[in-house]
């Protein structure tokens, strides 16, 4: 539904609550919703070009206009942004919160169900423990969307979960609604060194992670789910991978192993939706465009494994240039805090380099892009009418170290704001133990 | 050096000299390894080779103070760490040389220029005295400055096994006691009329250096409890004491302000990660600050993220910290918490560790431009900037 259409029905729906006993008319029997208008803002839509002085127009839970002489309806609550900058909320697609929460004893390890190099039925959503302490701080940071992911040990780690972030008791009141399905696979030096370094079982080398995940996959392709009683959950959820109703999120490193993967998943006529890390993207871009695959990224992790050793900050600006679609991901409750410092970072890398890059395409990696990594582009990622109204107000240029997320909307309720520490309150767990009120 | 090379010359920069406010319109005489003039009316050497800076901020090289630079390559492959023992070593290795095993030709290092990095204390890790740290600046040919700077010693009892910290305080304890006894009856130790001592002659030898404050003693330790425990053990023995880490410090700042020790924190590490640091918050940094605690700022030992740091300078900032504070905890702080006096700052004398940069060295939109290290120009590609060459 198109903005022109539904805000003259809401003039029409607050006029009449303002008359006692007037007589409604048809079309204003929606209820009225509160519209919020944020003034005067720096605006990074993520969608266009930068707006200066602009207005954002928040009516109940969407996006209803960007930009200026908007049509406000009567009564609408007016912020006012001026000095200040607007953008999505942002969103990290790999995050391992609430399933290795902080404190990061024994007890809250809860990411990955090494018991067997293939566990398609767990998932991550079962795992996530709403009161991580970490959870706040990264909504602090103008986060409004994760996705939490099982951790690598395993080839098929489990299935991963889209959540908004927003306080709550379970996880499955925070779970975003229209979000696919994830799998969480791994190639690389994690399972091999989990299971055959650590418990002398397979798989123990990369042909034997290839060779395993292939027979999982030829195995599934002819599980069916009304034939086959009892249900199996881990094969039925295979099956639905080869299917592509589940999107593969798939954690691999190098350019070599990256490519083994998208012929293997060829064999089954599959794509998966995104490689993680992608230490070596760069490399590979055009057979990532070829493909229509994805990459979420960091700017400057390397050297801890082999397997990080050629990574570059110029990975994203690479990709990006090439045209593949290309996500900043944090992997650590730390660097999700400063999503858009990353941005920041990635961006200053490709400048240095002299390669194709500004503002608008770096503001995409930690908003837009990552939201097409988790199919949830039609619903977030930027600041258009339709939209969910996910932004965040920033005291300066995000992409500034000096920047802080003032105010955090997610659908268009507000969930954070620095001068109201209560509307998210601490964690249960920070309660009497943290330091922060 | 003097006379054989022609000068270098920094024109018109903002330059951060090491405390105060930036200077502004600067110039910055580098003859031989050695800043001679930096001022605003600073008169230029004839055949001087003058370099532009306008526009540009000029700091101190940053110091990457805890640092594991030129000991460990890739952090997952174990043969490729050292300046450790390994859990076989035992909790006391006071005599382990970091200066054995550095290597200054480690393709961590230039990505740590990249960020500014000119030195770095390389400091050994595991047990509860890890061993002895040194000083470097990061050039290839006699990088180490100090062979033997700091005992580092960490009371954070990593580890899942109940007694961890109560046994790393004992451990220390012991040996300090044990080496008090070893300096006051060295004749008989070596006649073996001595009680016999906890530890090995070569680790008393090195814990005797910190009890003469000849070594300086670095101490990982975050708790509030546990760093008043350390202070208490730190006045006993009169030790020439820097706390690392301290993520509840602000909880305990006056009593460290007391003390008279520096501290080395981190600033980006606000979260609850540990039972050691429950009241982890973002202002630690700022708070003690505030307190009157000199603070130098840290990443606590990551070769792959030492280019990091004037990044969490930045950020620390943001939540608090006066910005020059903040470049001098990155710079001048650092160098004199270890006792360097001729490094972090930008004055006639010091040596000419330096970097241009080409804008704020704490946002991440900027970059270095030039760096010199010991008044050589050093070439900032890493081996990072060769791949992207390679396949851009």
């Amino acid at each position: 539904m198109s903005l022109h259409l539904r805000l003259p029905l809401l003039l029409v729906a607050l006029t009449a609550c303002t008359i006692p006993g007037a007589v409604p008319a048809p079309e204003a029997e929606l209820p009225a919703r509160p519209a919020t208008v944020y003034r005067g803002a720096t605006v990074m839509t993520a969608a266009g070009p930068t707006l200066e002085s602009a207005d954002v127009l928040v009516v109940g839970s969407e996006i209803a206009g960007v930009g200026s002489d908007l049509d406000v309806p009567e009564g609408a609550v007016v912020v006012d942004a001026k000095g200040r900058w607007i953008t999505p909320g942002l969103i990290d697609v790999h995050s391992h919160m609430g399933v290795y929460s902080v404190p990061g004893v024994r007890a809250h390890a809860d990411g990955n169900e090494a018991t067997s190099p293939f566990r398609p039925e767990v998932r991550a959503a079962e795992s996530f423990w709403p009161q991580d302490p970490a959870l706040r701080r990264a909504v602090a940071g103008g986060i409004t969307t994760i996705h939490v992911l099982p951790g690598s040990a395993n080839l098929v780690g489990g299935q991963g979960v889209t959540m908004r972030l927003v306080p709550a008791l379970s996880a499955s009141a925070m779970r975003f609604e229209a979000a696919p399905v994830t799998m969480k696979m791994a190639c690389g030096e994690n399972p091999k060194r989990v299971y055959g370094t650590r418990r002398k079982t397979a798989p123990s080398t990369r042909m034997g992670e290839v060779a395993m995940l292939r027979q999982r996959l030829e195995n599934a392709s002819h599980y069916s789910p009304e034939k086959d009683k009892p249900i199996d959950y881990g094969k039925q959820a295979m099956r639905k991978v080869v299917d592509g109703e589940i999107l593969i999120q798939n954690h691999c490193y190098r350019a070599d192993e990256m490519l083994l993967r998208l012929e293997l998943f060829s064999e089954f006529g599959i794509t998966p939706r995104a490689f993680h890390h992608a230490i070596e993207a760069y490399k590979i871009r055009d057979d990532l465009v070829e493909a229509g695959v994805g990459a979420a990224v960091w700017v400057d992790w390397w050297g801890a494994k082999m397997e990080m050793l050629d990574a570059v900050p110029e990975n994203a600006a690479l990709l990006d240039e090439a045209g593949v679609r290309v996500a900043l991901h944090s992997d650590s409750p730390y660097d999700i805090q400063r999503m858009n410092q990353q941005a920041a970072k990635a961006l200053a890398a490709g400048k240095r380099a002299g390669l194709r890059v500004d503002r608008e395409r770096a503001i995409r990696w930690i908003t837009a892009n990552p939201a097409w990594l988790l199919g949830i582009e039609e619903r977030t990622g930027t600041l258009e009418p339709g939209r969910d109204a996910d932004l965040v107000i920033w005291s300066a240029d995000p992409f500034s170290v000096y920047a802080r997320a003032e105010v955090v909307v997610i659908q268009g309720q507000r969930v954070y704001d620095r001068d109201h520490p209560e509307l998210f309150p601490p964690s249960d767990f920070d309660l009497g133990i943290g330091a922060q009120p | 050096m003097k006379g054989v090379l022609a000068a270098i010359v920094l024109k018109g920069a903002s330059v951060f000299t090491g405390e105060g406010a930036l200077v502004e319109n600067a110039t910055i005489v580098i003859d031989g390894n050695r800043i001679s003039a930096v001022g605003t009316e600073v008169r230029i050497p004839e055949g001087a080779r003058v370099i532009d800076a306008k526009g540009a901020v000029v700091t101190p090289g940053l110091v990457d103070a805890v640092s594991r630079l030129g000991v460990q390559d890739v952090s997952l492959e174990a043969s490729t760490v050292e300046g450790t023992s390994g859990p076989e070593g035992g909790p006391v290795r006071a005599s382990l040389r970091v200066a054995d095993t550095y290597n200054p030709a480690s393709f961590t290092i230039p990505v740590a220029r990249g960020g500014g990095i000119t030195s770095a204390v390389v400091s050994p890790r595991g047990g509860v005295i890890s061993g002895q740290s040194i000083w470097v600046d990061l050039v290839a040919k006699q990088p180490i400055r100090e062979r033997a700077l700091a005992l580092h010693v960490s009371v954070q009892g990593i580890g899942a096994k109940p007694g961890a910290r109560s046994r790393a305080f004992h451990v220390l304890r012991e040996a300090l006691e044990d080496a008090r006894l070893y300096r006051a009856n060295r004749g008989p130790y070596i006649t073996r009329k001595l009680r016999e001592l906890s530890i090995s002659a070569a680790d008393l030898g090195a814990i005797e250096r910190a009890l003469d404050r000849e070594l300086k003693v670095a101490i990982h330790v975050d708790r509030a409890s546990d760093i008043r425990g350390v202070l208490a053990l730190v006045k006993e023995h009169r030790l020439d004491a820097i706390l690392v880490g301290a993520a509840e410090g602000w909880k305990v700042r006056d009593e460290i302000r007391r003390a008279g020790v520096p501290v080395l924190v981190d600033p980006l590490a606000n979260l609850p990660a540990s039972f050691n640091r429950l009241q982890a918050r973002d202002d630690n940094a700022a708070l003690l600050h505030e307190a009157g605690v000199p603070v130098g700022i840290t990443l606590l030992g990551d070769a792959h993220r030492a280019h990091r740091l004037r990044w969490a300078a930045g950020n620390a900032v943001a939540d608090g910290l006066p910005y020059e504070a903040a470049l001098a905890a990155i710079t001048r702080i650092p160098a004199q918490a270890f006792g360097i006096t001729d490094a972090g700052a930008i004055a006639p004398g010091a040596l000419a560790n330096l970097v241009v940069w080409n804008g704020d060295p704490l946002e991440v939109t900027t970059w270095p431009t030039h760096l010199f290290i010991r008044g050589e120009q050093i070439d900032l590609r890493s081996r990072q900037d060769l791949l992207t060459e390679r396949y851009r």
